[in-house]
């Protein structure tokens, strides 16, 4: 093969590796400051959506849709997701999952209770929209991630196609 | 937001109360979307910053013109276009 010879390698290792924390594949790969920045603009997407709209913009019962795209950002995503189902939402007296309203609180069954202060908000109107975005689009530039930590030479680099220091 | 209402607000339990200043919520969209799709293109890091930044502002113009887009096709071009 000549030098010339371009050609895209695959590391499964770091696409998996990718796929459970961004950034982690290109860290494993050896592309260490790489890997940094890309944690911070996924994971800084994440958190700032959860941040906007609160953990009620991750929620697979309600929002499924949103919630595929979400679920991209890899773990991260289920956690929060099992964490708003499991011990923040409330079970009415049908039987019901739901955030808890105003003047709601939790019981440690996890039924609603009359008086007491909500474990979390609802959010809504703006708010909702926007962090459910932000939190999607993390999902969704965390594909792109994967895909280049597990295919690198796609990126086309200089030395034909292998990053610095990265073992090829 | 009013200071009452921050002092209230439990982080990543409630949503913040920005529903007057939604659109300045663009700014760190751009920035770190920049920053993670230029974080896995760029050869050299060195570039990362320059270019993250250029491409922020490219969203956020952007996202200007399409908006104006938008304002202009309901102001103007819907009502001539639609029977009255």
């Amino acid at each position: 093969m000549s030098d010339q010879t371009y050609t895209p390698s695959f590391r499964p290792l770091a696409m998996l590796a990718g796929m459970a924390i961004p950034g982690l594949g290109h860290f494993v790969a050896g592309e260490r400051s790489r890997g940094v920045c890309v944690f911070a603009g996924v994971m800084g997407l994440f958190i700032t959506g959860l941040l906007v709209g609160g953990v009620d913009t991750i929620d697979s019962k309600e929002d499924r849709v949103w919630f595929y795209g979400q679920a991209l950002v890899g773990p991260a995503t289920f956690g929060v997701d099992w964490y708003h189902q499991n011990r923040l939402k409330v079970i009415d007296a049908r039987g019901m999952l739901r955030t808890a309203n105003p003047g709601e609180g939790r019981g440690p069954d996890g039924k609603v209770l009359a008086g007491g202060t909500p474990p979390n908000s609802k959010s809504v109107a703006k708010m909702n929209e926007i962090g459910t975005l932000y939190s999607t689009v993390a999902g969704m530039l965390n594909v792109i991630v994967v895909l280049d930590a597990g295919f690198p030479g796609r990126r086309g680099r200089k030395g034909k196609g292998a990053p610095e220091g990265a073992k090829v | 937001m009013s200071p009452t209402l921050l002092l209230a607000w439990r982080p990543f339990l409630d949503p913040l109360d920005l529903h007057q200043h939604w659109y300045l919520l663009i700014f760190p969209m751009a920035l770190l979307v920049s920053l993670s799709y230029k974080a896995v293109r760029v050869e050299s890091l060195r570039e990362l910053p320059k270019q993250t930044l250029v491409m922020a502002v490219q969203i956020v113009l952007a996202m200007i013109a399409l908006g104006f887009a938008a304002w202009m096709l309901v102001q103007y071009v819907a009502p001539m276009v639609l029977p009255k």
